[in-house]
């Protein structure tokens, strides 16, 4: 099968061969720091076709002797070197950033025109030099609450970093950093992400036309490259918060060949408390790291690590246990920790890239609870090693084919407890389950360029995973198709089939205690199909970018608890497990508005989403908990001068979903000892919350330059005319002493202060 | 320094606010009965009829807190409650407010029995269907105290299961607790809720058919417990549909899943009603410990 579809490709880019004469390949660099740079649109001057450089920063493209090439890159200086016979290769390109005067917006396309070019549907790339413009909680820069900003993504309750994507759950994103899946990727129980923006290069997130060479989730792909750290001179950057403080190191250790970068961030409320003795029990830190090396000029070494710790913890403070006659505290401990180490090679044919990346993640939790003398303690992790061979051949200036594959094992443990004192009595130690599975991937895929009007992406990725005995296997078909009606319309069309492997089951409780569990014999691969239709429009001379976007996507297989299941010290959750369907469908509109004084964007989706599971709501259909018909974001930034930048943030969203208990019964329990109130639930997901809205603000006060100094100060706040965000509900008492559902908001206003700096 | 940078925290978080809660209209649930039934040897069958309330009615209600005694507004008085098998009827009297009774009821294996309910108060009727399952005993029950520790027993009971698949059983546990009536009754108690654990341990068993094994379903279970004067232990052979019920409101009852377990809808057999209407007769063994 894949041979065929191999040779099939082959076919297509012999039709569409042209004469070649030479072949040019190179990197292109930041001059200033040395950093690889993404997207950098790469052209002959005299021919109408062009490439881009990679996420290594590396291109190849066929020319005829002379040529000036043209390398233009946003924010940079464009530079022109002329190739002639002789010219020493491969190139090694540096681009100089441009001094700007009005600044860009947060998230564009590549480059200029990649929105009309590029053949993908939902997709983003976020600039994130521009990211610290838009306001956000406690001021703390954070790339998941901006990408929750984009039509199509949406936050779960209030101030959380949970990417909901077109209908999915918040399983069904992959996030990968330097191609290193991370398993939880929020800190403070899903208040802040765990990107470090220091430490980050690059941002992108597929969600609709998926390319073959990424898989493993229904909804998403978020992938982010961290900086290869300075190679020309060193570099500190850092802030401080009203939160957290950070700092992050870069600069070279053998110039233009070796570098390295640590970032690290803090919490310090905590260290603030303790000063004045007080207790303020939660802390997160985490640090990224990395070294760079650049062994020759076809060879490029890389290993990167990240490591980052949540500690929360109620009580236990020896005031409280001397007035009381118990003593009792709750912890929770959340760790992840990613490593993976990277090759990049360049052939002598100058047409072909490989990278290989081996790849350690572990995500772990831990929940103590101790009442007195008696104590229980519940771990669970889930832990991958893994290879990756990515290969790029520039068969010749109209296709781009890629191909590879990857290999992962991964080893899970659920719930494991052990148990002190009387609990002994009551709860049984364990020692959880040992689950393992071997998942694979290869894909081979081709972007091709028809015409000058017509450009396609296609591929196909097979893809399975060998648990137990169980081998499940899916070829997944994807397609993308863009035509451009005139130089500034592009009509776009895909299809993209996905499979998922692993499930994070995820409870109606907000306790972070979620398991990954893989599939099993019983439990089968979660699977998707999505098509999408696109159209974009720009206009140019106002700098103003239209795009639409519908989808409709089937997704089967779906994992949820049966009801009444309880996953804490679960030490069967399969048997807990049932399966079902969904589907999701909607619209997405985003005009944007990217350079002026005045810039920004408004984004606007229109979904649904539901659920069929034979076992829950009577086997009738029910709409997801985070089916929220409406969803608006406005993203406003004014630069009132070179020094002073004022940005805004609206955001609306019809409320999230819940089953309330309407209703109680009195019964005898099964011996007749008792009698207890039971529950009468709504419908599942009956009841919508109220409507969510809230405005963010956020001014931006550059210092004057130094030299050699820079610095920043950000002075916003988070939800000025404090709306509540209802994200759970509650019973309360009026005065007169009867009941009421209350919905509670979590964060109101929060004014913030912040300074960043860089030397 | 120090303390500038703690005033100067301090003084972002005063200015910080709180936003106030939303109050939201939840449409409860129309007012309904629910049917509790239990059967004891002797042809002797209660039935327990009370009314729903709305979850807001009261604070202990949203919690599944054990209420006694019941509250006497929530039982269904005066009501008709017939029982009909084959053409013959048996009427049910109203022993106390909400509880109806008859000593008449002649077990009969197998048999269809349909319960109808008019409540003259409120209007509301109600009725459903069951089937009388056949009595299954014990072969041998034993309680052995820890001659080590008296606060430790041994139960060990064997019975045999009826022939043909799809058999379910509960076996209640029926103890005199002597701690248990001095434990604290408010739920915000630690030591209650840690006390609640153990003695919510140990209330039934419920028993399927892929707990058998080779047609006998035998068990030894330890308890820890206060001293004890007595125990009983009883057997019923009951429907899928009520072995259902009591693991759903197991599930329910138990206080991890009130904090953070999933929703439980208990199914019910009464056409415009709740709870579950079951009749099997149960093997009661009793054992004084004293002797």
């Amino acid at each position: 099968m894949m041979k065929k579809v191999f040779l099939l490709l082959m076919i297509c880019c012999v039709i569409t061969a042209s004469a070649q004469e030479q072949t040019v390949s190179g990197v292109v660099t930041d001059a200033a720091t040395g950093e690889l740079l993404i997207g950098v649109s790469v052209s002959c001057e005299d021919a109408s076709k062009g490439t881009i450089s990679n996420v290594y920063g590396y291109f190849s493209l066929d020319i005829k002797m002379p040529c000036t090439l043209r390398f233009m890159y946003v924010g940079y200086e464009e530079q022109k070197i002329q190739i002639i016979q002789g010219t020493p290769l491969p190139l090694a390109i540096s681009l100089s950033e441009k001094k700007q005067t009005l600044q860009e917006v947060v998230v564009h396309a590549k480059n200029k025109e990649d929105e009309i070019s590029v053949s993908q549907t939902g997709f983003t790339h976020l600039d994130l030099k521009q990211i610290g413009t838009v306001p956000v909680l406690g001021g703390e820069k954070d790339i998941v609450k901006v990408l929750q900003l984009m039509p199509g993504i949406k936050r779960g309750s209030d101030g959380s970093t949970s990417m909901l994507v077109r209908g999915g759950s918040g399983d069904q994103n992959l996030v990968l950093v330097d191609e290193a899946p991370v398993y939880n990727a929020s800190h403070l129980l899903g208040f802040f992400s765990v990107f470090n923006s220091d430490a980050i290069k690059d941002v992108t997130l597929q969600k609709g036309g998926f390319s073959s060479n990424v898989g493993g989730r229904l909804s998403s792909v978020l992938d982010i490259k961290t900086k290869d750290g300075n190679m020309k001179k060193m570099e500190v950057n850092g802030g401080i918060g009203l939160l957290s403080t950070r700092l992050s190191v870069e600069g070279p250790i053998i110039k233009g060949k070796l570098s390295f970068i640590v970032s690290a961030r803090r919490t310090y409320v905590d260290q603030v408390y303790k000063m004045v003795g007080k207790n303020l029990p939660f802390y997160f830190y985490d640090v990224n790291g990395k070294i760079n090396w650049r062994a020759s000029d076809k060879d490029q070494f890389y290993l990167s690590a990240y490591n980052g710790k949540d500690v929360l913890k109620f009580g236990g403070d020896n005031e409280a246990a001397s007035s009381k006659v118990y003593d009792a505290d709750f912890s929770t401990t959340l760790v992840n920790a990613t490593l993976s180490a990277r090759w990049n090679h360049t052939y002598a044919s100058q047409k072909m890239f490989q990278n290989v990346t081996l790849v350690h993640s572990r995500f772990a939790y831990e929940l103590n609870n101790r009442i007195n003398q008696n104590e229980l303690l519940v771990q669970s992790y889930i832990q991958d090693i893994a290879i990756k061979i990515n290969e790029d051949y520039y068969f010749n200036n109209s296709n781009h084919i890629k191909f590879g594959g990857e290999l992962n094992n991964r080893y899970f443990r659920p719930n494991v407890s052990r148990v002190k004192g009387n609990f002994n009595e009551s709860i049984r130690p364990s020692d959880g389950q040992h689950l393992s599975m071997r998942e694979m991937a290869v894909y081979v895929m081709n972007e091709q360029t028809i015409t000058h009007r017509f450009a396609t992406n296609y591929g196909i990725r097979y893809s399975g995973a060998l648990t137990g005995r169980t081998f499940y296997g899916n070829a997944e078909p994807r397609v993308n198709l863009s035509y451009k009606l005139t130089s500034s319309q592009t009509l776009k069309a895909s299809y993209a089939h996905m499979s998922q492997y692993i499930n994070l089951v995820t409870g109606s409780s907000t306790m972070p205690t979620d398991l990954w569990y893989p599939v099993s014999s019983n439990i089968k691969p979660q699977t998707s199909k999505q098509i999408t239709l696109g159209y974009v429009k720009e206009w140019e001379k106002h700098h103003l970018l239209f795009s639409a976007e519908t989808y409709y996507k089937w997704m089967n297989n779906l994992v949820e608890y049966k009801e009444g299941t309880v996953s804490l010290l679960n030490n069967n959750i399969e048997a807990d497990l049932i399966q079902g369907s969904g589907k999701a469908y909607g619209v997405e509109l985003l005009l944007h508005k990217k350079q002026g004084r005045w810039n920004g964007w408004l984004g606007y989706t229109l979904s649904f989403s539901n659920r069929q599971f034979d076992s829950l709501n009577g086997g009738e259909t029910f709409y997801a908990r985070y089916d929220r018909r409406h969803d608006l974001s406005v993203v406003a930034n004014y630069e009132y001068s070179s020094r002073i930048t004022f940005s805004a943030v609206w955001t609306f969203a019809t409320g999230s979903r819940f089953t309330p208990v309407i209703g109680k019964y009195l019964m005898p329990n099964g011996s007749y000892t008792d009698v207890n109130a039971l529950p009468i639930y709504s419908k599942r997901n009956a009841v919508v919350l109220s409507l969510s809205h809230r405005l963010d603000v956020n001014m931006v006060i550059k210092c004057k330059s130094h030299k050699r100094y820079s610095g920043e100060w950000h002075v916003g706040a988070y939800n000025l005319y404090n709306q509540t965000q209802p994200y759970r509900i509650r019973i309360d008492k009026n005065s007169d002493g009867s009941m009421k559902y209350n919905q509670v908001g979590l964060f109101g206003f929060i004014p913030s202060v912040a300074y960043n700096f860089k030397f | 320094m120090n303390n500038i940078l703690v005033f100067f925290l301090i003084s972002l978080f005063m200015f910080s606010c709180k936003p106030d809660a939303i109050e939201l209209n939840v449409p409860q649930a129309p007012g309904k009965i629910a049917v509790a039934s239990q059967q004891v040897e002797g042809g002797f069958l209660v039935l327990t009829l009370s009314r729903t309330f709305s979850a807001l009615s009261d604070k202990r209600a949203t919690l599944s807190d054990s209420i006694r005694p019941l509250p006497e507004e929530l039982l269904v008085k005066g009501a008709f409650v017939q029982l009909t098998r084959d053409g013959g009827q048996i009427t049910l009297t109203e022993m106390s407010p909400g509880v109806y009774a008859t000593e008449q009821l002649t077990p009969v294996d197998y048999a269809n029995y349909t319960l109808q309910v008019t409540d003259a108060e409120k209007g509301h009727t109600l009725s459903s269907q069951t089937v009388m399952l056949p009595q299954v005993r014990f072969d041998t029950v034993g309680v052995v105290r820890n001659p080590q520790k008296e606060t430790e027993y041994t139960i060990h009971y064997a019975f045999t299961d009826l022939p043909g698949m799809g058999n379910w059983y509960v076996v209640n546990y029926y103890t005199k607790d002597n701690r248990r009536d001095s434990l604290p009754r408010n739920p915000a108690d630690v030591d209650y809720i840690a006390k609640r654990m153990l003695e919510q341990r140990l209330d039934y068993d419920l028993i399927s058919e892929s707990d058998i094994q080779g047609g006998q379903y035998s068990i030894t279970k330890n308890f820890t417990n206060n001293k004890l004067d007595t125990f009983a232990v009883a057997l019923s052979n009951i429907s899928q549909g009520y072995y259902e019920f009591l693991k759903a409101q197991k599930k329910y009852n138990t206080l991890v899943n009130q904090i953070r377990g999933e929703v439980v809808n208990l199914p019910t057999n009464i056409s415009n009603g709740y709870g579950y209407f079951n009749l099997h007769t149960p093997h009661v063994k009793a054992i004084d410990l004293s002797k």
